[in-house]
């Protein structure tokens, strides 16, 4: 076996113990701080008889050794539980919705990335000019704007003002004709069934979305790469390749090629950013994604949807962070694994 | 010839500083004052009208001579309840960077030792940094309570893992420069090394990180303050204004959501400003 496939094969064996890891600090986030989940169900004034009730329907009489093993061994199985308001299971409800957050977020990482790494590179190349300091006014200012805000801004221009997109009322117009059911997600559903009519609704409509995040996203994104590609143009290499007399288009490509292995580390880390951020654009827009959901789960003290999402979530991230890892090994010779 | 004094941080520092331009100073205090104003702004300033009770005769004004910002759906004076969010605001992003540098500065000087654990310490911070912190935040607040210590605590915990990366970088790079070999070599304890020789060459860089991390802070608590968390009605927070304000988008009422927006705009890019000309003053620039 090559040294490469020895390095990933290890990494994938660790990838349980993570889960297990993960999976235990999502269950002592909402039992160990302070905030009791029957209250939140039953209301503030609701009397002992009924707390004990809702207590005991939801297994929290129990202790939190056997609450732990429980949630535990239901997880082996791929069981998140149910939601303590409308009682549907947890896993269904994420593996329906998954496919809507994804029309987000792919997109919105991709244009975190292609445009971060534009406006890095140009602040890195062109540091002491102009148009170097200008790519640091341009990133600041993205960053004071927050995602929800911006897609506010845009909904009241591009929504209201000049009537371009459609309303952010979720995915699809509600004349739009719905694919045949299949597997519970209108995506997926519109793809089995090649509807591209559905797909170019639901693509309208993430538009602002996407913008609202990717555009935030590129500037924490262009911070890296102004950094890794400053650093790299001052490398001997950078240096060899001017005197062998390469144009400079050469010698730029060859500065971003050296920092390749940061700026794909910084994905990963981008990709956990994103979740988060897509979650409060998503109840903007009212789209229909996980992110969404989970948030209205959170703010509602639904305690098996806060878990699930974690535990999902930080899944997602350990399982890109691998794959990037191994990535960055296998582009990088200079790393020992 | 190599500078090869213990002083070399300071020496580069007051070179740069005499060959360079005023300008970064002058940013750095722009800056600064910006947000001084703002904050005093939010405490004392004599407002036209109350931020915490509604006009009920003037519900949606647009912005007039009467109103300069408007008013939102309940009557609120949309300027007073802009200029009263800054006294909570900003002391609670700054509340929540002092806290995560009480945590990640020691952990960060940790992390920057030789012991065999400082691996998975870090990989364990990357892997919490790379969770999504504001879903984090945000459950924290929610299931602890609308508290302003809470609030401060989720700010906290947002901002740690820059910290401890932030200063273990430091620590190791500084672990390699003449002077804490020099101190190695005349028989100093690492604890001694660490802490009198390594920890007092950090300050500059940490500065300039807390600035950034308030910058980020102020996103954080916003959008806290957007889901509904961290504040309680009537008491104004520019996230709940914003929030507030998207309802009446529809109607053509901008002004609701586009001002306090506009706050949160001229906070960070203070605060942005302040990291980037501290940088350049104090020539801590990333290496």
């Amino acid at each position: 076996m090559s040294p490469l496939a020895r390095y990933a094969l290890k990494r994938i064996l660790l990838l349980p113990v993570m889960l297990f890891l993960v999976a235990t600090f999502a269950f002592l986030l909402v039992t160990v701080l302070p905030g009791d989940p029957a209250t939140l169900i039953a209301g503030d004034f609701a009397s002992k008889d009924a707390l004990a009730k809702v207590r005991a329907d939801l297994g929290l009489d129990q202790s939190l050794w056997h609450q732990y093993t429980s949630y535990l061994g239901s997880l082996l199985h791929g069981d998140l539980g149910e939601s303590f308001f409308t009682g549907s299971s947890v896993t269904d409800e994420m593996a329906r919705r998954l496919p809507s957050s994804m029309v987000i977020i792919v997109p919105s990482l991709l244009v975190a990335v292609l445009l971060g790494t534009a406006i890095g590179t140009l602040g890195g190349y062109y540091r002491r000019k102009p148009v170097g300091r200008s790519t640091s006014v341009l990133i600041s200012g993205i960053q004071g704007v927050p995602p929800f805000f911006l897609a506010i801004v845009l909904i009241d221009l591009l929504v209201f003002e000049l009537r371009i997109f459609p309303t952010p009322t979720g995915m699809l117009y509600a004349s739009t004709q719905r694919p045949p059911e299949r597997t519970g997600s209108v995506v997926v559903d519109a793809f089995l069934a090649q509807d591209w009519g559905v797909l170019g609704d639901v693509a309208a409509h993430a538009i602002l979305p996407v913008a609202s995040t990717g555009i935030f996203l590129a500037s924490y994104f262009a911070k890296t790469v102004r950094t890794s590609v400053t650093q790299a143009l001052s490398t001997p290499q950078i240096e060899f390749a001017r005197g062998c007399g390469l144009p400079e288009r050469q010698v730029v490509r060859y500065a971003l090629l050296t920092s390749r292995t940061s700026v794909l580390t910084y994905i990963a880390i981008l990709f956990g950013v994103m979740l988060g951020a897509s979650a409060i654009v998503e109840v903007v827009f009212s789209w229909p994604g996980i992110g969404g959901w989970a948030l209205d789960g959170v703010l509602k003290g639904d305690l098996p949807v806060i878990q699930g999402f974690v535990v999902v979530t930080g899944l997602i991230v350990i399982v890109a962070y691998v794959v990037l890892d191994v990535l960055v090994a296998a582009l990088d010779p200079r790393i020992s694994y | 010839m190599r500078r090869a004094s213990p002083m070399t941080r300071r020496a580069d520092v007051t070179a740069r500083a005499r060959a360079g331009s005023l300008r970064p100073y002058a940013g750095a205090l722009v800056g600064t004052t910006l947000l001084v104003v703002l904050v005093l702004a939010g405490f004392f300033a004599p407002l036209p009208y109350s931020p915490v009770s509604p006009d009920a005769g003037a519900i949606l004004q647009p912005p007039g001579s009467a109103h300069w910002m408007g008013t939102d759906g309940s009557g609120f004076d949309v300027l007073a309840r802009v200029i009263r969010s800054a006294h909570r605001d900003i002391p609670l992003a700054l509340g929540g960077v002092l806290v995560s540098l009480l945590i990640g500065v020691p952990l960060g000087l940790l992390a920057g030792g030789r012991g065999r654990w400082t691996e998975p310490l870090m990989r364990a911070v990357e892997l919490f940094q790379a969770f999504p912190l504001i879903i984090l935040a945000i459950v924290i607040v929610q299931v602890s309570g609308n508290r302003a210590e809470n609030v401060v605590l989720a700010l906290a915990i947002v901002n740690v893992p820059r910290f401890i990366r932030l200063v273990r970088g430091e620590v190791l790079s500084l672990r390699e420069s003449r002077f804490v070999e020099a101190a190695a070599a005349t028989g100093c304890s690492p604890l001694r090394i660490t802490f009198r020789h390594i920890l007092p060459n950090v300050p500059g860089i940490i500065l300039v990180q807390s600035s950034l991390a308030a910058a980020n802070g102020i996103i954080v608590v916003a959008t806290l303050n957007f889901v509904g968390l961290g504040a309680n009605p009537p008491e104004p927070t520019w996230g709940s204004m914003i929030q507030d304000g998207s309802q009446y988008l529809p109607q053509g009422a901008w002004w609701v959501s586009i001002f306090p927006g506009l706050a949160i705009f001229v906070t960070v890019l203070a605060f942005n400003l302040v990291a980037d000309n501290l940088e350049k003053v104090l020539g801590v620039g990333r290496r």
